[in-house]
């Protein structure tokens, strides 16, 4: 009966919002940084793996590329060890051309003149490092560059390398032809016996994922929670709320307005997934979600992966597809595997519990409140708590990537304080949930923890909202809410 | 049966704002609610109407404990307030649909009302876009829409131009005849009493006076004398052991103890043949027994 009407204010308080100017126009300027986001991070990486293999050069290159803005530059070698053979000064030769010298003049003259020059040119100086019988331990090359030449010397540098690297080899003995055979690279992983064997793709997620979802989340119970103070605030000290209070009862209003600006959260929370989603699927057939797709039709595919077993692991070499394609279909497989029915109604139920703690505790303090300029100070407990809770959510991870990339499913005693705090659960649990670091019995407990806190809130709410909400005057404190709450 | 307010105490820490007020409105008409500013007018009206909980006493309609919430009233609130940014159609809409009334329904009333109140033009536009006046117009429709049995008007006239304090005073006419019960709180006593048949005055939470308004008059009797003559009379009036209360050019005013004393004013006067331009014995008005009653108790 306390709440009879509730429905009168949820549905004029959430129409009235949607219909705002700002709401419409922040939604759109969200849907397209949403969507070009999804369709970047879909098409670009195809297309920068298109454009690497057309920059392959020809089996004799050994594997020096130069940009075209460093082609326009001049280069000047000291060799002070001779470590390089006329050979590799002929294909910085062949690089630079005419612009690729041995100069006869002192580096200190050179590195003088470029000083002053308003040309790109870069003197490369090799020098050897011994130990104390003399004995060569290592190269060093140092380049000194113009102003102008200050975005390729990095490049150069690393062409140098490669050809000091290559020489070292052939002088140790490995014929010209066998020289691309020792240019393989090698990958190191770790997994803690029984736990998940992932993927370099996979352990980048297991880490990014829980950040990137905390900060979402708190983005949109933060942010509308605090509506909801203003929004009461508004009509508490616009006199609105005396009017109602004549049709409906103090907690009707907050409830329906809790529950409209809930849904309108949750409603924008899912039309970015949304519009991210046909984003996607509008930028597939450019993608590596396509991609991924197309691989996973693969029969041999298919079987290397229902052979992994519930570990996960990796899969072996498939004929006729790359590791690193590989690497994207298992991921694409094990992703698709987050969103079951369980991980879903579980993320859905954390949402709207979080919003709840946080709105009812903005309402309580939007009604302290008798002048609009007094929100923002009142709302100081409100922003405290929030963002302690997201940064307690946020910074565990960080201090775990280890874990979480090895995919050894630890979790660290912080990390797993935020799981069960209801100031931060509401921004970590989604996250862990879905890359698997806590167990669903662990799930249970901490949504019946933070579920706890937010009927504890609402009893708070109940008992004190029909007094402060007609006080006026000075702003009734957060702490003396609370005694108004134990006195009743 | 009506209304009852019985009792009713409210207390902020050790102060007292609201001390055993009780009053009965057993029948339609409009009761006043006088007091001077923070006298406890206000706080009474929020307990009446069960948006704030009394420390003691009881309010029943007909018999059975009040909310408001559970019954539609009609509220113009001293300190108005709509949603600025929020169309009038659109706000007025959901404060009907609030007590009880459909969208249709409330849409076909209020298109009676903003004829009536002249303000059919302003309906699509937003309150902030409203002069004062006409947004008080929007909060008397949001008051009388849902045709309420009980309401309560708080200041109604406060801001408002002649003519458009004519016609809030001719539709106050329309609900006394539809047999409404109106609480009328306002400090233009003329207006209480145009309209009051009975009054509670409150003096720092306390009740002061309380009755009918004729049988309060009644009460004082004709005590206040006002003559207007050609030639100077404070002589005759020292004579008759009556003190000046006021001296305008319509005349001057005097307390008087009884009609004799006056009377015999007028004697004097006549004996000693001082033409007589007006001769007034009258009980005292509203404004008289406010200032009385509160008056000097608030000087602070």
């Amino acid at each position: 009966m306390r709440a009879k009407g509730w429905r009168n204010v949820f549905s004029f308080t959430f129409l009235q919002y949607i219909k705002t100017k700002s709401f419409i126009v922040g939604n759109i300027i969200i849907c397209v940084i949403v969507a070009a986001i999804c369709v970047l991070t879909n098409v670009l990486p195809v297309a920068m793996s298109g454009s690497d293999s057309s920059d392959v050069g020809d089996e004799n290159d050994p594997g020096t590329e130069v940009s075209d803005f460093f082609k326009a530059g001049e280069v000047s070698l000291f060799d002070e060890v001779e470590i390089l053979a006329k050979d590799d000064k002929s294909t910085l030769s062949e690089i630079f051309k005419d612009r690729f010298s041995e100069p006869q003049s002192s580096l200190d003259d050179v590195v003088e003149e470029l000083k002053t020059t308003e040309a790109m040119k870069i003197a490369v100086q090799i020098t050897a490092r011994t130990d104390k019988d003399g004995k060569v331990t290592g190269y060093e090359v140092r380049s000194y560059y113009s102003s102008a030449a200050k975005g390729s010397v990095d490049e150069l540098n690393g062409v140098v390398e490669e050809l000091i690297n290559r020489r070292i080899l052939l002088n140790a003995g490995v014929s010209p032809e066998k020289y691309e055979d020792t240019q393989v690279s090698v990958f190191t992983s770790k997994t803690e016996a029984g736990g998940k064997n992932l993927n370099s793709i996979q352990g980048m997620i297991n880490y990014a994922l829980p950040m990137l979802v905390s900060i979402v989340l708190f983005m949109f119970i933060f942010t509308y929670g605090s509506v909801v103070a203003q929004s009461i605030a508004t009509e508490k000290t616009s006199r609105v709320m005396e009017l109602l209070l004549t049709s409906v009862r103090p907690l009707a209003v907050v409830i329906g307005k809790v529950l409209a600006m809930g849904l309108v959260s949750f409603l924008q929370f899912f039309l970015m997934i949304g519009v991210g989603a046909a984003s996607f699927a509008i930028s597939s057939p450019f993608g590596w979600m396509s991609k991924a797709a197309e691989l996973l039709k693969n029969p041999e595919i298919q079987d290397a992966l229902s052979q992994m077993g519930q570990s996960g692991g990796t899969i072996g070499a498939v004929a006729g597809v790359s590791s690193s394609d590989i690497e994207i279909a298992q991921t694409m497989n094990e992703f698709t595997k987050v969103f079951t029915p369980f991980n879903i109604a579980t993320i859905i139920v954390i949402f709207i519990l979080g919003f709840l703690f946080f709105s009812l505790i903005a309402a309580l303090i939007g009604a302290s409140v008798s002048r609009m300029e007094d929100l923002q100070a009142a709302m100081s407990p409100y922003s405290l708590i929030g963002v302690f809770g997201m940064y307690l959510a946020y910074f565990p991870v960080i201090f775990n990537a280890d874990a979480l990339q090895s995919g050894d499913g630890s979790v660290n005693p912080v990390q797993l304080f935020s799981y069960y705090c209801p100031i931060s659960s509401p921004f970590a649990l989604p996250g862990a949930v879905m890359v698997g670091t806590i167990s669903p019995m662990n799930v249970l407990i901490s949504v019946l923890v933070l579920a706890v806190f937010v009927v504890l809130i609402a009893i708070v709410v109940s008992k004190v909202y029909e007094a402060i909400i007609l006080h006026n005057g000075n702003r009734i404190k957060f702490g003396d809410i609370i005694k108004m709450a134990v006195r009743k | 049966m009506g209304l009852s307010v019985d009792n009713i105490v409210k207390k902020y820490g050790e102060n007292t704002v609201v001390d055993h007020l009780s009053f009965e409105m057993n029948e339609p008409g409009v009761f006043a609610l006088l007091g001077t500013n923070g006298a406890g007018k206000t706080t009474s009206i929020r307990i009446i109407l069960g948006m704030l909980a009394a420390d003691g006493g009881e309010v029943t309609w007909d018999g059975k404990r009040f909310l408001a919430a559970e019954k539609p009233v009609g509220y113009l609130a001293e300190e108005r307030g709509l949603y600025p940014k929020y169309k009038i159609i659109d706000q007025l809409v959901y404060f009907c649909t609030l007590r009880g009334m459909n969208k249709e329904g409330a849409l076909k009333t209020l298109d009676y009302w903003f004829e009536r109140l002249n303000v059919t033009e302003y309906k699509q536009k937003r309150a902030e876009q409203l002069s004062k006046g006409n947004q008080q117009k929007m909060q008397l429709i949001a008051a009388l829409a849902p045709n309420p049995e009980l309401i309560v008007l708080d200041e109604p006239l406060s801001g408002l131009d002649p003519v458009n304090a004519e016609l809030f005073k001719s539709v106050i006419r329309e609900e006394i005849k539809q047999n409404k019960y109106i609480i009328m709180s306002s400090h233009q006593m003329a207006t209480i009493e145009e309209f009051c048949k009975d009054i509670v005055m409150l003096n720092k939470g306390k009740t002061v006076l309380q009755g009918n308004l004729n049988t309060i008059k009644k009460g004082y009797g004709r005590v206040k004398l006002t003559v207007k003559a050609e030639g100077d009379i404070t002589q005759l009036a020292r004579e008759c052991e009556l003190t000046v209360t006021e001296d305008t050019p319509n005349g001057t005013s005097f307390n008087v103890k009884s009609e004799e004393q006056a009377h015999r004013l007028l004697k004097m006067i006549m004996d000693n043949k001082i033409p007589l331009i007006k001769y007034e014995l009258r009980e005292p008005s509203l404004n008289e027994i406010f200032i009385e009653k509160a008056g000097d108790k608030n000087e602070g």
